[in-house]
């Protein structure tokens, strides 16, 4: 026999072990995946209606008085658009927190695949609808502000908010996002794992 | 084209792809641990899957991407151990084959890093048009790159007084 048809045999010849989980295991990373999703959601929720807070107290009770009344309207409607993607957020954590765990894992992957649909929807219609309003409103708000500067402030504050924001879209967002995306994949291919072995148990077929 | 199964492609490359990954690292957990980050890659991508290449070869080029990314971003296990590991295990083994199968994991992990990967799957009785495509060179680039893989693990294997 050729050489290497020896070792091709030896190698033919293993057997591999059934894959075994450990549903407990799984289910503990789950939690843990969960409750940082949940808290991502959560502190971004709080930054979000504090915001609005800062912005008012700015535009309506400090010492500072805007000439336009656009200015007042861009306040309005900064805080106003920050305080609605902050309801948002308190929205996703409540759906978060409603996943239960004690349910069967049949039921749980549905929740989490429910989930995970959802937000995916919410995701495409949302961040550039929050994102294009807010620019919007910054817009109506540089009106006055830049208008008092001079021409050299107006393009270095301009490019800065620019640059901020369009590191914040495409960076910041993004990475949190794929983040929080993985999360929901690993939550998901998990319970996925465990179904599949508790399926495979049932056939009495548990080496697959 | 329709939506691959996940779970049947699960049932019939798992093996296949934890055989891969243990040639490639010669360690059974970490071998799980890849196997199991090439399928959460494989099922977060399945609907990006466009019919392009086979499905084997698909799920095969993860496979082997994942190993090959797991090697540059953590080279913490030198080759000395895992030889010093698998040698261990030889000598405990009771059974002749599993001692062979142990060592022709020692002698395939003396291979280069992509070596490593081909050999695994010739020996698992891939195609070498399928191999080829897994790894992005060319048919012919690739028989020459078999003849000397295999003549170079018979050789080690041969050292170790095994032939």
């Amino acid at each position: 026999m050729d050489n290497f048809d020896h070792l091709k045999q030896v190698w033919q010849q293993q057997i591999i072990p059934a894959q075994t989980i450990n549903p407990a295991e799984l289910n503990k990373d789950n939690v843990d995946h969960q409750r940082k999703l949940e808290r991502t959601q959560l502190l971004s929720a709080i930054a979000l209606l504090l915001t609005p807070v800062g912005i008012i107290w700015m535009g309506f009770f400090s010492p500072i008085h805007f000439q336009s009344t656009l200015t007042y309207v861009a306040i309005v409607l900064i805080s106003a658009i920050s305080a609605t993607q902050g309801l948002i957020n308190v929205g996703l954590f409540v759906r978060l927190r409603r996943i239960d765990i004690s349910m069967s894992t049949t039921q749980h992957l549905d929740q989490w695949q429910h989930y995970y649909a959802y937000r995916k929807q919410l995701i495409r219609i949302n961040l550039p609808l929050y994102y294009l309003l807010l620019n919007g409103a910054f817009g109506l708000y540089f009106i006055e502000i830049l208008g008092l500067m001079p021409l050299a402030g107006r393009l270095i504050s301009l490019g800065m908010y620019l640059a901020w924001m369009l590191y914040a879209y495409f960076i910041l967002g993004k990475r949190t996002l794929r983040k929080e995306q993985e999360r929901i994949e690993i939550i998901i291919h998990n319970l996925q794992a465990i179904q599949h072995q508790l399926h495979s148990s049932a056939d009495g077929n548990p080496s697959k | 084209m329709p939506q691959p199964d996940f779970d049947s492609l699960y049932q019939s490359y798992y093996k296949k792809v934890l055989k891969l990954c243990l040639g490639y690292t010669g360690d059974y957990a970490q071998a799980q641990d890849l196997t199991q980050e090439t399928f959460v890659k494989v099922w977060q991508n399945l609907a990006k899957f466009k019919g392009e290449s086979l499905l084997s070869t698909w799920l095969y080029r993860i496979a082997v991407n994942t190993c090959l990314n797991h090697l540059r971003t953590v080279r913490k296990h030198p080759t000395d151990t895992l030889e010093m590991q698998h040698n261990e295990q030889a000598q405990d083994e009771p059974n002749d084959t599993e001692q062979q199968i142990s060592l022709l994991y020692t002698c395939i992990h003396q291979l280069a890093e992509l070596d490593r990967l081909i050999i695994t799957l010739v020996l698992d009785d891939t195609s070498y048009g399928e191999i080829a495509q897994v790894v992005g060179i060319s048919e012919g680039n690739l028989r020459v790159k078999i003849h000397r893989i295999k003549q170079q693990l018979t050789s080690i294997f041969q050292r170790h007084g095994q032939l």
